[in-house]
């Protein structure tokens, strides 16, 4: 029971950075990879502001900010210097790293017997996140149904009918961007108040695990027509999360936890191969 | 109202590739002209539309549209006076959008894109209005994905929202290559009839022979990035198909 509820958790901390990995990937058709860097970023934030005294609630929102920034840094990187996809993304979350070490000071840093926003309330953990999803999800969906919503899935869909519309379609890229990183830094800041401690690795293969969730709560609900895209996000990393949880329980070691994420990763993109080819010949037109 | 003046495009300069496609080229469109353009692959016809909507950069001359040049405009803010139709009708739409938020969204052009509701309820009726006129029976399916209509449907709804808010010009550049004699007969007539309907200046590219004669009222041939013959009004409507062949196999 115990380790349902940590999986659910767990699961519910992550699905704020899958949906931001919805956003740059699913919807922008942009494989991000700043994500590894500002999820650190949101908890780097995090951690130096709390030990500082700073509200908990208002750390969440700062970090969504800096998450922000950082998304526009990959887009400008992307848009206006026409580097590559993935190098862009790739470069913000370098940069990021020496950043998150400088915010902090250290590669690791303990937040025990500090404020965080689950301990100034008493309710359980997944209570309170059950409520902060449940905020974003509705959030996104209504932003999914306004006209900006309606520009930024078209410009990854296809950016010519935006162009046609004489808009710029790079700004909305870069909008994009900037609104699935400042998710994914909100995820980070959750995740180290959560856990009680910052790590400097705390981010490595996120970009990975939500992209797997995401895919894999596609894939499973593709074809119910009552679920939103956003929920299945949500749920598909309730799901993975307890894949690993699983793989644990078998006799894993913790160690393997890549392993297994990689291995995991691998066999829901080959299951849900004819998806990832329709992405791909819809960009070729 | 649309105006080139000694336009220049070379692709692929100082390599063994180099081809000059345009060269001191001009040509002036008057407000209300539907000009029929064709010509043998490799003409310049693409690279001209490519040049006035700013698809691609010219390396000499002056675009004027309405007497205001535009040549160093962005490709997006040239859009704000033109509509264009391509060839493959998927490039025109969200393929995975509904064919209503494809509506809302062109609906929307020239206005702002912010978190006011992506469609007007109120507005539905008209374009409910606008897919009757097409008279494919698309009025009943407003919640379907573009990605499942056939390709003239597309083409269709492309056309609809190109031509959907104020344009000052039109490009058409074989907008019914990609479709079925029938449907490409179709699109044609609905082409001409919104024509004529909101008087847009129209440029068109066609392989089409018969449409270039049947429709419009000026006709260009093209070739090597010169217009080798030129006939407006009575003139053009005099022209017959025998006369274009003959021109297409001489030059």
């Amino acid at each position: 029971m115990n380790i349902l509820i940590g999986v659910i958790e767990q699961g519910l901390i992550y699905a704020i950075a899958a949906l931001g990995i919805y956003i740059t990937y699913k919807i922008l058709d942009f494989p991000d990879l700043t994500a590894d860097g500002s999820f650190v970023l949101g908890a780097a934030i995090t951690s130096s502001l709390i030990i500082n005294g700073v509200n908990p609630l208002i750390c969440i929102f700062i970090s969504g900010i800096f998450g922000f920034l950082a998304g526009i840094t990959t887009g400008i990187i992307h848009v206006k210097f026409k580097v590559r996809d993935l190098l862009a993304g790739i470069i913000t979350m370098m940069a990021l790293y020496s950043i998150n070490l400088r915010i902090v000071g250290k590669a690791n840093v303990t937040l025990m017997n500090m404020n965080d926003i689950f301990n100034m309330l008493n309710v359980p953990v997944v209570m309170i996140m059950i409520v902060i999803v449940l905020i974003i999800k509705i959030l996104l969906d209504l932003y999914f149904k306004t006209k900006s919503g309606y520009l930024l899935k078209a410009v990854g869909n296809n950016p010519n009918v935006v162009i046609s519309l004489a808009r710029n379609d790079g700004n909305i890229k870069i909008l994009g961007l900037a609104i699935g990183n400042s998710l994914v830094a909100i995820s980070g800041s959750l995740l180290c108040q959560q856990q009680g401690f910052f790590e400097i690795t705390m981010g490595n293969g996120v970009m990975v695990m939500s992209l797997a969730s995401v895919i894999i709560g596609l894939t499973i609900f593709k074809n119910i027509k009552y679920i939103s895209d956003t929920t299945s996000v949500i749920i598909g990393n309730i799901l993975y999360k307890g894949c690993v949880s699983l793989a644990l329980l078998i006799g894993f070691e913790a160690s393997d936890i890549k392993l297994i994420t990689a291995t995991l990763f691998l066999v829901v993109l080959i299951t849900s191969r004819n998806k990832i080819f329709e992405i791909r010949e819809r960009r070729k037109t | 109202m649309i105006r080139l003046e000694n336009v220049s495009k070379t692709y692929n300069i100082g390599t063994n590739f180099e081809k000059n496609v345009l060269k001191e080229f001009n040509l002036s469109v008057k407000k209300n002209d539907f000009v029929s353009i064709v010509g043998p692959n490799g003409s310049g016809k693409t690279t001209l539309f490519n040049i006035i909507c700013g698809s691609i950069d010219i390396d000499n001359g002056k675009i004027f549209l309405e007497d205001k040049e535009i040549s160093k405009i962005k490709e997006f803010k040239r859009y704000k006076y033109i509509g264009r139709v391509h060839q493959n009708p998927s490039v025109g739409t969200c393929l995975n959008m509904t064919i209503l938020e494809n509506l809302a969204l062109a609906d929307n052009k020239m206005k702002h894109y912010n978190l006011t509701w992506g469609i007007d309820r109120k507005k539905i009726d008209e374009y409910k209005e606008k897919l009757k006129m097409l008279e494919l029976g698309l009025e009943e399916h407003l919640n379907t994905k573009v990605q499942n209509l056939s390709g003239g449907q597309q083409q269709a709804i492309s056309l609809i929202m190109a031509t959907m808010n104020p344009i000052d010009i039109l490009i058409l550049d074989e907008h019914t290559a990609a479709l079925d004699p029938k449907t490409a007969e179709i699109i044609m007539k609905l082409t001409d009839k919104i024509i004529k309907e909101q008087k847009i200046t129209t440029l068109m590219i066609t392989h089409n022979l018969k449409y270039a004669i049947n429709y419009g009222n000026r006709l260009l041939v093209m070739k090597q990035g010169q217009i080798v013959l030129d006939r407006k009004g009575k003139e053009k409507n005099n022209t017959t198909y025998e006369e274009l062949i003959d021109k297409f196999s001489c030059i």
